[in-house]
């Protein structure tokens, strides 16, 4: 499940990167810093949890999540989507 | 007046299309007719037309990059200004000339006056097509003398009587701005004396965190025509502004009162979903929109004219210079 929807928000960050025209990163992988990097806007950041919460059909609980430190990485999106999903 | 504008031998005038008067369309008569020149020999002409019309499109006049684009701004309307009291993302390409708006191209901007919210805006404003896109990436217009006639007395009047609230909070995370980026220092002193003579309040929430309320008029009266303008941020700041899904998740991370950017009543009463919706409508019914051509200069009488920017694919460039600021303590509404 979790290789599942890491592979899924890989491909709608690098979609979105691609449509920037800023372009994925050589390296890009799920430890890649997103936000503390600025390689992805933070509207994106909305689209992607309205994202998740429609792949994975379960709310997500953002109350009291911190951005920067909690989804600054694939696989740390993912970790906070398993703890929070309400 | 087209047809006096026909007379000179210098240039011919168009419309952009059968069904709107907006924008103009200025082309040269002559090859190598630089934009200019085109200024200084024809500026009471083309301020007539910018009166009436409220927007020209200069098309296949030659202009030699961003450094003759501010030179032709500031020869004919003075010092170009800065951009401060930011709304969007904006680089600064050189000197007072910047990009029309780093927002990310997938994402539409709304229609709003330039900087209305502040104390001051610019009268002008101008952009400069230097890319176009591969697709869409339109700068549409509206005039906003109709917007004000188009919209419900109802719907108009309590915005006229009380004013609209801008609500801003910059709170240094991935959403929104920093107060640094709004207010071009790193220093509070100088951010709090520019709120200060701007009419704008502040409270500081935390350390680096502060909120920001400042009122101004919904309307004015065109200083030179008298004409009535719709003349605000009220919807593109709303948070019934943002696609429905996204907004549903960000009041899951930010209570209503700490949101980014949100408009009210003067008074703060809220302002509800139906009447944006409503103000939405108003724009969209009274839009015109064209594609960019490179090279392609437009001219805004900006009180006259809403602009906004339509997703696009592929690079775009679009600069813009500002210029003749006025204050909203000048104006009648």
């Amino acid at each position: 499940m979790s290789d599942i929807l890491k592979a899924q928000i890989a491909e709608f960050i690098t979609g979105k990167l691609k449509d920037s025209g800023k372009g994925v990163p050589e390296n890009f992988d799920n430890t890649t810093p997103l936000i503390t990097s600025g390689l992805i806007e933070s509207l994106y950041l909305l689209e992607l949890a309205v994202f998740i919460e429609e792949e994975t059909g379960t709310p997500l609980d953002l109350t009291t999540v911190d951005f920067t430190k909690e989804w600054d990485t694939i696989d740390g999106i993912v970790n906070f989507t398993h703890s929070h999903s309400k | 007046m087209i047809s006096e504008l026909n007379k000179n031998t210098d240039f011919s005038a168009s419309f952009i299309n059968d069904q709107s008067v907006l924008p103009l369309v200025i082309t040269p008569n002559k090859e190598n007719l630089s934009l200019r020149d085109l200024f200084g020999l024809h500026k009471d002409i083309i301020d007539k037309s910018l009166l009436k019309y409220g927007g020209v499109l200069f098309r296949g006049f030659k202009l030699d990059g961003v450094d003759e684009f501010q030179s032709m701004v500031e020869e004919s309307y003075g010092n170009a200004l800065d951009y401060n009291d930011r709304a969007t993302q904006r680089s600064r390409v050189k000197g007072k000339v910047f990009t029309a708006t780093d927002y990310p191209p997938d994402q539409e901007i709304l229609l709003h006056n330039e900087s209305s919210f502040a104390a001051k805006f610019p009268r002008k404003i101008f952009f400069y097509s230097i890319e176009t896109a591969d697709q869409g990436g339109e700068t549409p217009l509206a005039d906003v003398r109709k917007v004000y006639n188009h919209l419900e007395p109802s719907i108009r009047k309590p915005f006229e009587d009380k004013g609209v609230l801008y609500v801003r909070n910059f709170t240094g995370g991935p959403f929104g701005f920093k107060w640094q980026e709004v207010y071009q220092t790193d220093d509070k002193s100088e951010m709090e004396k520019f709120c200060s003579e701007s009419d704008i309040e502040f409270e500081w929430t935390s350390e680096d965190k502060v909120k920001t309320w400042q009122k101004r008029p919904a309307t004015a009266k065109h200083p030179d025509t008298g004409e009535s303008l719709w003349i605000n941020h009220a919807t593109v700041l709303n948070v019934f502004a943002i696609e429905p899904k996204l907004r549903k998740m960000m009041l899951k991370f930010f209570k209503e009162k700490d949101l980014p950017n949100n408009t009210f009543y003067g008074d703060g009463e809220s302002i509800d979903e139906e009447t944006i919706l409503k103000l939405k409508k108003a724009y969209d019914d009274k839009t015109v929109s064209f594609l960019w051509e490179k090279g392609d200069v437009l001219m805004l009488d900006n009180m006259m004219v809403a602009h906004g920017r339509r997703p696009f694919s592929g690079t775009r460039k679009v600069v813009v210079a500002m210029a003749g600021p006025i204050a909203w303590k000048e104006l009648q509404n």
